[in-house]
Formats: structure tokens, sequence, C-alpha cells
């Protein structure tokens, strides 16, 4: 546990020196402080929803570039530097080494999805005390603690896609193969979930290949949470899932890793 | 006495194109290091030494044979007991060498109070505790192979293996770092050298292991391999060429065939003397 823990710390010190995920972080925040300019319409609580909206797309679309690229170059930078090999030469595990990558970026995208949350949660409540203030209908105020069950759960979300990149990494020698087939995956992750979504009837086929690729549906019921009660057993459901994929992505790029030699 | 490394037919094929041609990289290669020497492992480029080294550390599987460490076969716990420096080290550059030395002594297991002693030790031995909180992106090659070796040493291991340590190295850089593996063996550490640089591995190790295409040409203590039988050198204190001409007609007298040629420093010693003295 000690390996992981020190290397995890050892990766989110990495991350922080990127300058991807910064940009992307800082790009998340301007469009989401600039969601209220987006709107010229009084909506009244119709405009709330879509501030959370702007911060719910902000926190997936932005979220999941960084959970792909940062787990990429983090892998990769270790093989073209050959810093895995000192690193490897310890008594340290192919587990801790696989293990430690994910938690490092999950810290990582834990920075990026406090930074969004608090945005969101800040611009929710200046319209909200905007439209209070001027007296004529007031309107409920958003749930700030389901707010936080969301962003807990999207992040888990986000730290399901870096275990899946990670499992790409690990059998990868490509920078840019890795980074190609991860966003790959999550096209047809999203993509699976826009055609059950829409109703859709897929094949014998596509429905057993569906059961490789993660299943965001059970992710996007904490949308409900920032104006709603919490929905406890649909929140309980979404952890578990993700902790169940990081686990298994994470064993499975563990077991190819170790067949790795360098 | 257990050996220190002991390989015994060791055999690496590595396996290429859509119908796995196998080629080999290691044909069987033995060789026993004992405790506390330094032992050389030198050859050309694509000898087989990097191979060796890295089965020996559990980053490349063997194909076949047997090789240990201090008796037991390689795993994580023979691992807590070398070292590694690797040849053109790149380390994390956001860290500052007492980090990076501190972060692989607490990957060996030792504690974060320990941890921190012994980084200032290992700095120090390397003769960078000057330079200990600097960053890693402002050191000179020089500096980070010092630091490759601190971070090699920090965790007091009984086997140290240096992969080319002199790699990039000036003369006066080359020599501290022998000066230093002296010390590692003074300290009763085993040494596994890989060096192309044959003046170092001669002046530093008692036995060395030629390899060539993956098999041991020639294994042996430097004097059962360089002492050329029926040859003395005798070196004199004079170069007047009167006291020479009657040397050589002495030795000519007693049925010996003497050659005078005048000694010189190699340009190694002299641009050490040079630059080392103005340092």
């Amino acid at each position: 546990m000690r390996a992981i823990y020190l290397i995890s710390a050892n990766t989110l010190k990495e991350a922080m020196r990127q300058k991807l995920p910064i940009l992307v972080t800082l790009l998340a925040l301007a469009l989401i402080a600039s969601s209220k300019y987006f709107l010229r319409l009084d909506m009244g609580h119709e405009q709330l929803r879509f501030i959370f909206d702007f911060g719910s797309g902000a926190f997936g679309f932005f979220g999941s570039v960084i959970a792909i690229t940062a787990i990429c170059q983090l892998f990769h930078s270790e093989f073209e530097n050959k810093t895995a090999t000192t690193l490897l030469s310890r008594p340290v595990r192919r587990t801790d080494f696989v293990f430690g990558k994910i938690f490092g970026a999950s810290a990582a995208l834990a920075l990026f999805a406090f930074a969004v949350t608090l945005a969101t949660g800040a611009m929710l409540a200046y319209t909200h005390a905007a439209f209070n203030s001027r007296g004529a209908n007031l309107i409920p105020s958003p749930n700030y603690a389901g707010l936080c069950v969301f962003a807990l759960i999207q992040w888990l979300k986000l730290c399901a896609i870096a275990a899946i990149t990670a499992l790409v990494c690990s059998a990868s020698r490509s920078l840019l193969f890795s980074v190609v087939v991860s966003f790959m995956i999550l096209a047809v992750s999203l993509m699976g979930y826009a055609a059950f979504a829409l109703g859709g009837n897929p094949g014998e086929l596509a429905r057993i290949a569906s059961f490789a690729f993660p299943d965001f549906r059970i992710f996007a019921e904490s949308e409900a949470f920032a104006f709603a009660p919490i929905d406890l057993k649909a929140a309980a459901s979404a952890i578990a899932y993700a902790l169940i994929y990081i686990a298994a992505a994470g064993l499975a790029a563990s077991w190819i890793f170790s067949r790795r030699e360098f | 006495m257990t050996a220190a490394i002991s390989t015994l037919n060791l055999r690496k094929f590595y396996r290429y194109g859509i119908r796995g041609i196998a080629v080999a990289a290691l044909d069987g290669i033995s060789f026993d290091v004992q405790d506390g020497e330094v032992f050389g492992l030198i050859g050309p480029n694509g000898a087989g030494k990097s191979t060796t080294i890295k089965i020996l550390l559990g980053l490349v599987r063997k194909s076949a044979g047997e090789c240990s460490i201090f008796g037991n076969p390689v795993s994580i716990n023979t691992k807590r007991q070398i070292g590694y420096l690797p040849e053109s080290p790149y380390f994390y550059k956001f860290l500052s060498g007492f980090e990076l030395v501190r972060f692989y002594a607490r990957l060996s297991g030792m504690s974060s109070k320990e941890s921190k002693t012994a980084a200032m030790k290992a700095l120090n031995m390397a003769g960078l505790d000057d330079a200990a909180d600097r960053p890693l992106s402002v050191y000179s090659k020089g500096m980070v192979q010092r630091a490759g070796l601190a971070q090699a040493i920090v965790h007091n291991p009984k086997l140290v293996i240096l992969d080319e340590p002199a790699s990039g190295l000036d003369p006066v850089g080359t020599s501290d770092m022998a000066e230093m593996i002296r010390r590692l063996r003074d300290g009763g550490k085993t040494v596994l050298l890989c060096s192309h640089q044959m003046n170092e591995v001669e002046k530093l190790c008692s036995r060395v292991a030629i390899l060539l295409r993956g098999r041991v040409a020639a294994e042996g203590s430097l004097g059962e391999l360089l002492n050329e039988s029926g040859k003395v050198r005798l070196d004199l204190n004079t170069s007047d060429p009167e006291k020479i001409r009657n040397i050589s007609e002495f030795a000519k007298g007693l049925g010996v065939k003497a050659e005078a040629a005048h000694m010189r420093l190699s340009l190694e010693d002299y641009f050490k003397k040079i630059v080392g003295g103005k340092k």
C-alpha cells in the first residue's frame, strides 16, 4: 500500500505540472462562468437548470479529456523516459505501479471536479440570489448537497474512464495509440448510452459488446440530484458500479502490465 | 559462501514478427559474482549486458536457465538488496535531488524519518549535498549521474548494479565516479559494473566477464586474463640516454632483450591533471 501511495503522490505532482489538464480546467471554469451570458431570456427556475446543465456538460466533456490525456501522458512518459525501469527495479509490484498511476490521476481529477463543482455551485447561488432579490416570483433553491453527490458520482465516472485508459496504456507502446483507442472506447460507450436513451433496440451482438464498455446511463441519473432529493439507492448503485469498474479495469491492466518487459 | 549473483546457462529469446522468429539475446550465460567484489560485465553493444541486468532486476523474464541473488531466485524480496543505476538515467525533473533520493528510499521500505537521514547521507556521499534542494531540471549531466548513484545506494543495498555509470561524464567526473565505486567496495558492497570504458573496468574490478553475442567469451580475474607470460615491465626514473644505454647493455650481457621508450601520460591522465587541478 505504501508503494501505491508513493507512486500516486508522485503522479499527482507530475500531473499538476502538465499544461494540458490545467488549460482544460481553466477552459471549463471560463465556460461555466460565462454560462449566464449565453442565456438572455428570463426563464426563472429553468435558468438554474440551464446553468447546471452547462456545468454538468463541462464536467463530463472536459473531465473526460483530462482523464484520458493525463493518464496516457503519465503512463507513457514513464516508458519513454525510462523512469519506469528505475521504479520497477525497486521492490514495487506491477499492480502497485498501475494502481498508483490510476489513483494519482484520480487525485488530479478530484481537484478538477472540486474546481468545476465549486464554480457551478457559485453560479447557481449567484443566479438564484439575483432572481430572488427581484422579489417577484421566489424560486426554490438548488439542492447543494445533491450537487455534491452528483459531483462525487461524476468524479468516480472519470476515475473509471482513467482506469480503462490505464488498461489501454498497459498494453500499448505508443502514446498516440493509447489516446485514440481510449477516446474510441469513450465514444462507443457514449453512443451506446445515447442509443439506449433514444429507445434503440440493439441487436444481440451489440448487446453482448455493450457489456465490455462502461454503461454511462447509471451515472446520468445523478443529474437529478441538484434539484430534487437525493435518491440514495441510485447514488449507491452508481458508486458501486464505478468502484467495481475501476477495480476490474485496474486488475486487468496490472495483469497485462505484469507481462510487459522493459 | 553464497555468491551475490549466480547465473547458470541463462537464456533469453526475443520473438519478432508475425511468425515469431526467435532471436537469442542471451545464449547460455553462466557466471558468479562473489560477495564483496567489484565484478565487471563488459562487451560490445548487443552482447547481452543490459538484458542480463534486466533479468537480475526482474524487468525481463528469462527464457531458460537459472539466476539467483544471494542464493534466492529473483523476486520482490531480492530487489530490496539491490541498488540500480541505469544507463543514462532520467529521473522526475520536477523533484529536487533530495526529494528524488528520498522517494526511492521510501519505495525501498524505509520509514519517513529514516528516509530523510538516509537521503542526506547518500547525497553527501555522491557529493550533491550542496545541490540537494535544487530541482533535477537544473542539474548537469554529471550531477544527474551522481543523483542516480545516490538513489541506488540510499537504502544501503548489499549489491549495487551500475550500468555505464560514467556514461557522458568528463574525465574528472569519471574519476570521481570511480572513487565512489571504490568507497562502495571498501564499505563491503558487491558491485556489478557494466561499462564500455575498459580503463575504468581495469582500475576497479577484481574479476570480469566478457560477453559476446549472448555468450561468455572470457571470465576470470584481471591477473589471469591480462598477464603476458614471460614479460615484465621495468620502470626507470631517468631519461638520461647514457644511463639507459648502459642498462640496455647490461641486460644484453645477461641475455635479456630490453626495449626502452619514453613514458608519457595518457591524454586522459593529462586532462585530469590540468582540469582536476583547476576544479
